[in-house]
């Protein structure tokens, strides 16, 4: 048998979906984790960048705290998240054998893409635009929530879209500090040198990404 | 916390930098190399430009360690494990830009180019690349970032690079050699970010004056 077959083979063997290490439990703690990360960093990055981009909008520039923000967050993206992850479970004692430094590095890798994209999609709005909804009377807020997030939405849900793309895919090194997720397959698989548990798992993370990609293009779809 | 871990390891910290380098450096390389003349031909053969950009999209939503851990299980240990997946990655980035910029070329330019005699291939290399090289340095630019701080999850097969620091120091319990690792691979996409702007502007001294 060749690996190719053996790794076609252990996915669809219905026994390995099985049990509380199948891949069936690994998609789903795979799932939750990408979930509970993207909506940590969606909680930070969102606001943030819609502020900032709302000032800018109106005043032309981001002020110094909102430039340091937007510094800071574009430079975060080249810190090594693995590196991240380790250097949190050393910090932080407790922290081993939880899901919390996978996340909190992920965290890091998440937000830049949803800050910037904030950012640009609300204060990119046409400034006529949003003066003709403050000469109808809109209040600020208003102006905010009726006019400049609707027309940034989409530029939002392609920030969060590449997030969770990178989420998805940098999630697996959670195996690596202990934790499931599809990436226990490819570390267990290596370690064993069960070479067809590996390949098996990474085309698990594959399908999770395409999936997670389709989703989204289907939700713009219905959105637009 | 024992700082002077670093001092006598000079001669790792310095090895594991330079196979970073490396492989970055080769990863993109080979995906610039390859997506220039892909994005050149999907811009004139109309054909090309919707099965390239369509496989692109589906390749960039493929997850670089999923195929890291994919190429080793099935062929073994080797540069090409983490080389070429990244290599993909930068490709797929940048044959986009490559089509983008060159769709964003002024008819106007175009026009005048034919009018002063140039021919398509040479009108292509001469006058459309440069007009649309402002964007493809902007890919390249991206792809460069994330192919750097990638290479580190290389430490997890044994490639080799930074991440072998993560490891080293996650075993051994040692922080500074796992900061040493976020530092120098932030330090070497900041460098790789810098020659990439300078190669730009000395080959492209009209990129200066904007």
């Amino acid at each position: 048998m060749s690996l190719f077959s053996d790794t076609v083979d252990y996915i669809v063997t219905a026994a390995n979906w099985r049990g509380r290490s199948g891949i069936g439990q690994r998609l789903i703690e795979h799932v939750q984790y990408s979930v509970l990360t993207v909506a940590i960093a969606a909680a930070i990055a969102l606001p943030i960048g819609v502020a900032i981009g709302h000032r800018v909008g109106r005043r032309g520039n981001a002020g110094w705290l909102g430039r340091l923000a937007v510094v800071s967050s574009s430079s975060a993206r080249a810190l090594p998240t693995f590196g991240l992850m380790v250097l949190v479970i050393q910090q932080w004692p407790g922290s081993v054998l939880s899901v919390w430094p996978v996340v909190v590095a992920l965290v890091v890798l998440a937000v830049p893409p949803m800050l910037a994209n904030a950012v640009v999609g609300i204060s990119e709005v046409s400034p006529g635009v949003r003066d003709a909804a403050r000469g109808m009377g809109l209040t600020e807020r208003q102006v905010l929530t009726n006019v400049e997030l609707p027309l940034a939405a989409s530029l939002l849900l392609s920030g969060v879209r590449s997030s969770t793309l990178q989420v998805v895919a940098t999630l697996p090194i959670a195996a690596y500090s202990g934790q499931g997720t599809l990436g226990r397959l490819l570390i267990d698989g290596l370690a064993t040198r069960n070479f067809a548990v590996a390949a098996a798992g990474s085309v698990m993370i594959v399908a999770v990404a395409l999936a997670c990609e389709l989703s989204f293009v289907l939700v713009g779809r219905v959105r637009t | 916390v024992k700082w002077s871990w670093l001092g006598d390891n000079t001669d790792k910290l310095m090895r594991y930098g330079t196979e970073h380098v490396r492989l970055a450096a080769m990863a993109l390389v080979i995906g610039a190399v390859v997506s220039i003349p892909l994005g050149a031909a999907c811009h004139r053969q109309r054909w090309l430009y919707a099965p390239v950009l369509s496989i692109a999209a589906v390749l960039y939503a493929v997850p670089s360690l999923a195929l890291v851990f994919l190429l080793l299980s099935w062929f073994g240990l080797s540069n090409w494990v983490v080389v070429l997946p990244l290599a993909t990655y930068t490709l797929v980035i940048v044959v986009r830009n490559v089509v983008d910029g060159l769709g964003a070329v002024d008819h106007s330019l175009v026009d005048a180019a034919v009018a002063l005699g140039y021919r398509s291939q040479s009108r292509l290399w001469r006058v459309e690349m440069p007009a649309a090289s402002a964007t493809v340095v902007a890919g390249l630019r991206i792809a460069s970032l994330s192919t750097v701080s990638l290479v580190t999850i290389g430490g997890l097969v044994g490639s080799g690079g930074l991440g072998q620091l993560f490891i080293e120091g996650s075993q051994i319990d040692n922080p500074v050699e796992v900061v040493a690792g976020i530092v120098l691979t932030a330090a070497v996409a900041l460098a790789f970010d810098v020659i990439i702007v300078m190669a730009y502007r000395v080959l492209a001294p009209w990129s200066r004056t904007r």
